[in-house]
């Protein structure tokens, strides 16, 4: 386990000019931070929150219930206090918490008769330690979704140029999945998948059986199912199946900026960290048209200092890479650096997974399972190309899910009875269930805006963002198909006592944000060309969520992986020949 | 094999449990709690013990279910629900001034069981209501037992560290349900 000796330098204070200033260290950020360096380039990852170390900083992992004050649940005092919207968040719990931000010190607004679900994860590691590690590609159908609707904003990449980026980060991360050779979602290059239940069997060839046009797979999962000897050499082991990622993953088993890419990244000796260092704006040179590096307020201190690079990387977050954007004005900018085209905060999305639906599963009664599996099912989109739209919405959804056997004491109030029968019967597993939840694509919208506050801001002098987003007509038509799909298809897999019903939630709670700095073509319309670099400052890039053009049904951290790595390397060469 | 057993082990065990700020049943179970006072928590358990009862392994009120209940309803719970819980005190007292002319803590086992048998399936002298508010106390002792030690371990089969997932077993190789994990 040497690569967890590696600590690179923690920087307060920093005359260096480094070669790159790398703002976030999430899912994206990991990802420029570990190829940039191991190209030899010197990198600053600049991080708001806290340091948190693999193994030493995850007090929840390994708690076993009855060690736990309120047995996982948070205590509702510190929930209103402290965490009145990450409370929304399913991983929001006692042992998970230290991971979500702090409500309190971040405030937003939203318009009138909107809500907005905003999930924060300010440490080092951002929200790669709190993803649900879902994995997929995005297809052709996706990059050309825009084009085909004949909506502005075409993906100014293709399956093809991301190709061997999504290889390259697959191979590195570990995605547990199966081959099946779908058009929607193009095969990873996979470790094994983790295994279907019996249940799960028969339901995919029931319904596979009857709807032609639909698949049932096992769900792809940055998870380590079966480590390769590559993840070995990481120092990361196989998933023990605990179901204590978000909590931390001491095994490594599970993705996380500080199991697999930070370890490479440190071993190089090129990466500085400077965390606590809450970027305000960039800095920008009006003669040269470059960005300088960044000024940062201390997160603690509320001192200012200043990180400088010759290039630029925000991978703050879709909301923070744009809250960064919009807040770095100048006189000749002041709609904020890069956006020329005014598309900057425009277009934001999220998927929808407002649906769902569960019924109970009769038989399989001697059957049961042994750990506790860190994917579900997968019924990819089958409405991804205009020709299979429905009639009256544009684009489909995927539906994730599972069986379940859970045990008789959960829930085992209703069940009437006192005594020792009574208890015998709690301790007793359950019967079987089946469910799906709904996962929809969102148009990219103009009108669905992130901007600063006018007068608002946050402990930092930061303006405070403001949400102005509605799901539209579409992605509620959406959602009532999926609920009348969900149920047909669970009965046709022999469910009983089906419930499957709209459960509307805001945008934001699928933590999927992106679109709001996007890539594109055209400057006029977009903020970022092909490569993820601003059309405008050519050495500014942005690789998280904010550079995307259409959500797809995916969830989309992969992509960040991808997206992320292969313009690292580009402006890796672009810099190498004097171009940035 | 690519990771060891002993690799596997070492880094389950990395990050201990700091004793300090566990909840542990409480030395004296018969205390006083913070929400219910010394009578209070001696009919709710009484109610533990009625609900989930020693037998070969220990019982709810054994693992001091009451006292978690006590801590979780004043901590985790809002008031509205603290007084559901202290109301079907209320009522099964009021029900057993009413027939046996004593107040619950009181009445002989088999008479506070045949009270709280009627309450948990909504018979005279209970209403609906009384034991919707009944089952959801009733629910917070089936939690807290399960979620005990011994309910984790004993009543259920626990296993930390599954080691791997496997997804067709036969169920009477477990013969129980398996413990809380993960996001219980």
């Amino acid at each position: 386990m040497a690569a967890q000796l590696n600590q690179p330098p923690l920087v307060v204070e920093s005359k260096d000019v480094y070669d790159a200033v790398v703002v976030g260290s999430g899912v994206s950020g990991g990802w420029v931070a570990k190829e940039l360096t191991e190209r030899g380039l010197k990198v600053l990852m600049v991080e708001r929150g806290r340091m948190v170390r693999h193994r030493e900083d995850y007090p929840g992992e390994n708690k076993r219930p009855w060690e736990l004050d309120h047995r996982d649940r948070v205590p509702l005092k510190e929930v209103e206090e402290q965490h009145s919207v990450q409370r929304l968040c399913y991983a929001f719990k006692d042992t998970t918490k230290q991971f979500f931000g702090n409500d309190r010190d971040l405030p937003y607004s939203t318009e009138e008769g909107t809500d907005y679900a905003w999930i924060r994860a300010n440490q080092f590691g951002g929200k790669s330690l709190l993803w649900a590690r879902q994995s997929y590609r995005m297809s052709d159908h996706d990059f050309g979704a825009n084009a085909a609707d004949g909506i502005d904003g075409d993906w100014p990449i293709r399956h093809a140029d991301l190709a061997p980026w999504y290889a390259h980060v697959e191979r590195f991360a570990g995605i547990a999945g199966s081959k099946e050779n779908l058009p929607q979602i193009p095969d990873s290059e996979f470790i094994p998948p983790f295994e279907m239940m019996k249940p799960e069997i028969a339901a995919k060839a029931a319904i596979e059986a009857k709807y032609p046009d639909r698949k049932v797979i096992i769900g792809r999962t940055a998870n380590l199912s079966q480590p390769t000897e590559l993840h070995i050499a990481q120092g990361r082991g196989k998933c023990m199946a605990r179901e204590e990622c978000h909590r931390g993953c001491s095994f490594g088993a599970s993705f996380s900026t500080q199991s697999v890419t930070l370890p490479p990244a440190a071993k190089t000796g090129n990466l500085h960290i400077a965390p606590n260092s809450v970027v305000h704006s960039l800095i920008y040179d009006e003669a040269d048209n470059r960005v300088r590096g960044v000024r940062v307020i201390d997160n603690e201190t509320l001192a200012e200092r200043e990180y400088l690079g010759k290039m630029v990387f925000l991978c703050a977050s879709t909301l923070g890479s744009t809250q960064v954007l919009l807040n770095s004005k100048s006189p000749s900018r002041p709609n904020g650096i890069a956006n020329s085209s005014g598309v900057t905060g425009h277009f934001l999305m999220d998927h929808n997974y407002g649906a769902d639906a569960s019924g109970s599963l009769p038989g399989f009664e001697d059957e049961y399972f042994k750990g506790r599996r860190p994917t579900g099912i997968y019924i990819p989109n089958f409405q991804y190309e205009p020709s299979r739209y429905r009639p009256h919405y544009k684009r489909g959804y995927a539906l994730g899910g599972g069986a379940y056997r859970g045990a008789n004491w959960q829930g085992g109030e209703w069940q009437d009875g006192l005594g020792a029968d009574y208890k015998k019967l709690l301790g007793q597993a359950g019967s079987w269930g089946l469910n799906f939840y709904f996962q929809g694509e969102t148009l990219p919208l103009r009108d669905n805006q992130v901007s600063l506050h006018p007068t608002k801001k946050d402990k930092w002098g930061i303006p405070q963002l403001h949400f102005n987003v509605r799901w539209s007509v579409n992605e509620q038509r959406m959602a009532e198909d999926a609920v009348v799909e969900m149920e047909a298809m669970l009965r046709t897999a022999g469910a009983v006592d089906i419930n499957a019903t709209l459960r509307p939630e805001p945008p934001g709670l699928a933590i999927h944000e992106v679109g709001s700095a996007r890539m594109g073509r055209d400057p006029k319309t977009s903020v970022l060309n092909g490569w993820n670099q601003s059309h405008d400052v050519p050495n500014l890039f942005v690789t998280d969520g904010a550079s995307f053009c259409s959500t797809g049904t995916q969830n989309p951290s992969l992509t960040f992986m991808a997206l992320s790595a292969r313009a690292a390397d580009y402006a890796a060469r672009e810099l190498a020949n004097q171009r940035l | 094999m690519l990771l060891g057993a002993g690799t596997a082990a070492q880094l389950a065990g990395g990050n201990a449990l700091s004793a300090a700020l566990a909840f542990s049943p409480r030395a004296d179970l018969a205390a006083p709690g913070r929400l219910f006072n010394a009578e209070q928590m001696a009919a709710l358990r009484t109610i533990c013990d009625l609900v989930i009862p020693a037998t070969d392994i220990p019982g709810a009120a054994d693992m001091d279910t009451h006292g978690f209940i006590d801590s979780q309803l004043l901590d985790v719970h809002p008031k509205a629900n603290q007084d559901r819980a202290l109301q079907v005190l209320t009522d099964l007292d009021t029900a057993a001034l009413k027939a046996d002319g004593k107040d619950w803590n009181a009445l002989p086992a088999d008479r506070q069981l045949a009270l709280l048998d009627a309450l948990d399936r909504g018979l005279a002298p209970f209403d609906q209501t009384q034991r919707g508010d009944f089952k959801f106390l009733k629910g917070l002792v089936v939690f807290g037992y399960f979620t005990s030690e011994a309910g984790a371990t004993q009543a259920l089969v626990f296993d930390p560290v599954p080691g791997g997932f496997t997804g067709s077993i036969p169920y009477a190789s477990v013969g129980k349900a398996w413990g809380p994990g993960g996001l219980y």
